[in-house]
């Protein structure tokens, strides 16, 4: 266990015991990645905000049940996880549904709206980013979330297969598809990356 | 993914993702480095996907609102009107114990005598009147009961029991119905108290224990 996770394993042995500045140190240690994954999975702000407070008092009110040999980064985004997962069913986001399901394949492709910009358009840091950023939004909820567990909290494989409950096989697989649906939209969008020099 | 061993065919886009994102196996890292070494067109497609992921990280993440922590730290800290509540209803609760206690030892232990006459004579004529209906009122319901029971053959020995009952009870005088009553009200609250989830948890908890 690394010195990160044994640290978040003393704070919730002093959270059990009502330690109101264990509460604090751990908020003030994960309400940003926490708040940036459900903020990026939910469209309303209000929502959002609810949703990831949500997270955070269920896992606070339920430490007694968080296993101490496992990582409690992965437990509290495997709460956010299923927070909006929920969320999602419950609102019934029929134009946004988790996972298009087609004969032959587990898990297909998305229908991209077409966006494309015009031949002339040419794009700076900001535009790229901004049109990333929409082009990641645009992914179906499940791929979106594993993409911003690897690519934004740099979670790795196994650990997002903890947060999301998933097998290590299927993260994998969802994460390549969610590469390549992001490849397609913005290949759509015309967007063009400088690659990394070798 | 054996397809990137042969060095003379180009390198598929799922190897390429997997080395972008540094997720191939230990063993196949160094086939596609050498691939990538003499092969410039897949160098430059992962490339691409290193580019890709690097802007994917440094996308912003969005800060959480001013006040974001206030409802979270709310939820979890004691709050002190609970606490006021909880100290109040438990100390409500231990002085009706107490009364219960003390009233029934007096009743009980002391036994007839200017002690226990005061302390009845405390509870007023209308709660001894109020008592003895509420006592006729059982007797009725046992009368009704054993009436019922009488019907059934089997059960007239269950009715023998009743009538027992009913002959102990006519034979206690008001004062010690009383003191039975007041010691199971006692009983009674020392047992939620015993049980009181808040007092096993030890966690914030309004509730009358």
């Amino acid at each position: 266990m690394t010195s990160d996770a044994t640290q978040d394993r003393d704070l919730v042995r002093r959270c059990l015991k009502q330690d109101q500045d264990a509460y604090r140190i751990l908020l003030a240690k994960y309400e940003r990645p926490v708040y940036g994954i459900v903020r990026r999975m939910i469209p309303d702000e209000e929502d959002a905000r609810d949703l990831a407070q949500e997270a955070f008092i269920r896992a606070f009110k339920s430490l007694k049940q968080f296993d101490t040999s496992r990582k409690f980064s992965s437990w509290l985004f495997r709460i956010a996880h299923n927070l909006c997962i929920d969320h999602y069913r419950r609102r019934k986001l029929a134009t946004v549904p988790l996972v298009r399901r087609t004969e032959g394949e587990d898990e297909e492709a998305w229908d991209l709206p077409d966006d494309s910009p015009s031949p002339a358009e040419t794009f700076s840091d900001r535009e790229r980013s901004r049109r990333l950023l929409a082009a990641v939004e645009s992914l179906p909820p499940v791929y979106r979330m594993v993409l911003l567990l690897r690519h934004q909290e740099g979670l790795a494989y196994d650990e997002i297969a903890e947060a999301t409950d998933l097998p290590l096989g299927t993260v994998k697989a969802r994460i390549h598809r969610a590469h390549r649906l992001l490849k397609e939209k913005l290949k759509r969008l015309g967007v063009d990356w400088i690659p990394d020099a070798e | 993914m054996n397809e990137h061993h042969d060095p003379a065919r180009h390198l598929t886009e799922s190897v390429l993702d997997a080395y972008g994102d540094d997720s191939l196996a230990p063993g196949e890292r160094g086939p596609v480095q050498a691939h990538l070494d003499l092969c410039p067109e897949c160098r430059l497609r992962a490339g691409e996907y290193r580019a890709l992921f690097r802007d994917l990280a440094a996308l912003p993440v969005p800060d959480p609102p001013a006040n974001f922590a206030h409802r979270i730290l709310d939820a979890v800290r004691p709050s002190e009107n609970r606490v006021l509540i909880r100290l109040a209803t438990r100390a409500y609760a231990v002085a009706a114990v107490a009364l219960a206690a003390v009233a029934a030892a007096a009743l009980g232990v002391s036994g007839p005598g200017p002690v226990a006459g005061t302390l009845a004579s405390g509870f007023s004529r209308t709660l001894s009147d109020a008592f003895t209906s509420v006592l006729h009122l059982c007797l009725a319901s046992v009368d009704l009961l054993r009436a019922g029971l009488d019907l059934i053959p089997v059960a007239r020995v269950l009715g023998s029991l009743v009538r027992g009952l009913e002959t102990a009870a006519f034979s206690l005088a008001p004062q010690v119905h009383l003191m039975i009553a007041l010691t199971l009200i006692l009983a009674m609250l020392v047992l939620i108290w015993a049980t009181s989830p808040a007092r096993e948890r030890g966690v914030p908890h309004v509730s009358l224990f």
